[in-house]
């Protein structure tokens, strides 16, 4: 019986039936629009990226690239990264695991909280962050003390990114969790798994796509961050630029090439996460299918 | 080992799920949580298990209170009801959890994993699955990945949560027998909740009825269906018709009488006979079901079928009923306590 839906369904899919289409005119016309848009704030902006980086030369391109300031850039926006990233693959996780498996009080209350980096203007975390551990900021006087310096500093920088990061592994695996329910991790501690057993053999394994999901998106956000690193970096060349801030202080000196330069090694970064992130959305696609199909019961 | 839960206490917010609940499964012994939906069933048996706890009461494990303990010391087999097989694990890897989890100095080595696992997967009879992985398997195969999965550990009690809930008919009825004999093979202390009463009359030693977080009745099988303890468990195990009677020298109240236990007469009967006339004739398998209308209701009737044939039943016909077995229940013993 399945099988005769099987055959049915796929027999639906090749030839739609005219009856839930739309007359061709109007298909063409919807996706001119769309494609219009795309090369109008996609395409464009893209090529131009590639255009101006280009626009003197190759040499120029990779000798702006091999500067000093640009290494030291590129250095500073790996070194935050490299630590933003997997501290928020332990919080997420951490995160995730408690809100979808537990039930205890201020479970909604955390959830919300995870989500304030998305809410507040990143700007004003990095104000939070200035206001905080800046010299006139409350911890100020007894950081200096202790000569630990922070903001305009390399931790600034780590923090801030750290901040604006932190929702993205945790929201990508909360569904997931939630939706694949506790019984395989109970069937684990009723056949004598401990808590860290369980966490490593049956639910990082089941959420693992869409782990990798969370940290690509959070490692481009991590690199890509502007706004709350600009104001905890201090702009000091070659010391605590990222990326993001040297193309801009290339940029307002006039010095396209170079901008365009270091702006194409971010826009490589974006355009392979899309690709990653398409893989891996196709992948928990079928994670999930397989969730609901699980709790179906029947699968031949 | 045997299982004793000793006035066991639950409630969820201002649900009481379960209320004062009082049990003992001997060792050995096959017995099946039979009830509705919510009465509690489900939730004592996690409580056995140690994945929820008691609000009150005692959960011993041969005679030793094994409250506190957790789940993971408890070493029971649980067979969820839908299987929550590791649907990243092959069939073998599912299997050998149980024995790969251990501690280092208590786990088997590789090759004795191996074979237990085989060993396990032959006697539930899927050994040529087991590099497949659970979301390949039908129901039953699932079903059978699952109890092996929990009889790794050697398990001195098997719980299992409506196993045969999420399987066709065909494959329920031929799993539920598998699963007797498999109990009379390695005999071990086994309860399972279930609320198919064909189910839980056919597997199982003894069974307990619940209903709204209270023990109903426990018995046999044979037991249970033909003396209900109460008008709940006669309409709870299979069909019963209910009419006001009151019988001589009796108080007036309810009277039942299964479906089967009619007998029907073309003739007027002396004394109890009931008068009536034909509505419908349902051929439905091996028996006729007849609905008859008479004053005060109307009755089911299930003849078998060659009987039904001999006395050409046909929509308006009139019978007399004559009931071969009557159980009536006061009103004053039903309105007490259902």
């Amino acid at each position: 019986m399945s099988a005769a839906t099987g055959i049915n369904l796929s027999a639906r899919r090749t030839s739609t039936s005219p009856a839930i289409t739309e007359p061709w005119p109007v298909r063409l016309l919807l996706i001119g629009i769309a494609l219009a848009f795309l090369t109008l704030f996609l395409f464009i902006p893209l090529a131009t990226v590639f255009h101006q980086a280009l626009a003197k030369g190759l040499a120029t391109y990779l000798a702006s690239l091999r500067e000093p300031d640009a290494l030291a850039a590129v250095r500073l926006t790996l070194v935050a990264a490299a630590i933003s990233v997997p501290l928020n693959v332990v919080f997420g996780v951490s995160a995730a695991w408690a809100i979808a498996k537990f039930e205890f009080p201020g479970k909604n209350l955390l959830t919300t909280m995870i989500d304030l980096p998305f809410a507040v203007s990143p700007v004003v975390a990095g104000l939070i962050f200035v206001l905080l551990f800046g010299l006139q900021g409350v911890l100020g006087p007894w950081l200096r003390e202790h000569d630990i310096k922070i903001i305009f500093a390399v931790p600034g920088i780590v923090l801030a990114t750290v901040f604006v990061t932190f929702p993205f592994v945790a929201r990508e695996l909360i569904p997931l969790m939630q939706e694949q329910g506790t019984d395989e991790e109970e069937a684990a501690v009723s056949l004598g798994a401990n808590g860290l057993q369980t966490l490593w053999r049956v639910t990082l394994p089941n959420v693992k796509w869409g782990l990798m999901y969370g940290v690509i998106l959070c490692n481009a956000r991590a690199m890509g961050e502007f706004g709350a690193v600009s104001v905890v970096s201090g702009h000091i060349r070659g010391e605590t630029n990222t990326l993001p801030l040297h193309v801009e202080i290339l940029y307002n000196e006039y010095n396209f090439a170079a901008a365009f330069a270091a702006a194409s090694v971010l826009t490589l970064l974006a355009l392979l996460t899309l690709v990653i992130k398409s893989f891996l959305e196709w992948r928990i696609q079928r994670q999930f299918a397989e969730a609901a199909r699980m709790l179906q019961g029947d699968a031949a | 080992m045997s299982i004793e839960v000793r006035s066991i206490t639950k409630t969820f917010g201002r649900f009481r799920a379960l209320d004062d609940i009082s049990l003992r499964v001997d060792t050995g012994e096959l017995v099946a949580l039979l009830g509705p939906s919510g009465c509690g069933k489900t939730t004592l048996l996690r409580i056995i298990a140690g994945l929820q706890v008691a609000d009150q009461g005692e959960v011993l494990f041969h005679d030793e209170d094994i409250s506190e303990r957790s789940v993971r010391e408890r070493r029971v087999g649980f067979v969820f009801q839908h299987y929550a097989l590791f649907r990243h694990m092959s069939v073998f890897d599912n299997v050998a959890f149980g024995l790969n989890v251990m501690p280092r100095r208590k786990r088997p080595r590789k090759a004795e994993i191996r074979e237990r696992v085989m060993d396990l997967l032959k006697l539930v009879q899927v050994d040529w699955l087991a590099n497949q992985y659970p979301s390949q398997l039908s129901g039953g195969q699932r079903q059978r990945v699952a109890l092996a999965r929990a009889l790794i550990i050697e398990p001195k009690v098997l719980l299992l949560d409506e196993p045969f809930g999420a399987l066709d008919a065909r494959v329920r009825r031929e799993l539920r027998r598998w699963l007797r004999r498999l109990h009379d093979e390695i005999h071990v202390t086994s309860v399972f909740v279930t609320h198919d009463q064909e189910e839980a009359l056919e597997v199982s030693d003894r069974v307990v009825i619940m209903n709204e977080g209270r023990i109903v009745q426990e018995g046999t099988p044979e037991q249970v269906y033909d003396e209900p303890a109460t008008p709940f468990v006669y309409e709870f195990l299979g069909n019963v018709n209910r009419f006001r009677s009151e019988p001589i020298g009796a108080e007036s109240g309810y009277s039942y009488v299964r479906p089967q236990d009619f007998e029907i007469h073309l003739t007027s009967q002396n004394g109890s006979a009931i008068a009536g006339s034909v509505r419908q004739v349902l051929r439905v398998g091996p028996v006729t079901r007849i609905e008859v209308v008479h004053e005060e209701g109307e009755f089911d009737v299930e003849l078998p079928h060659d009987r039904a044939h001999g006395l050409a039943l046909e929509k308006g016909t009139k019978v007399y009923l004559v009931p071969k077995r009557v159980r009536h229940f006061p009103d004053s013993l039903t309105s007490s306590r259902l």
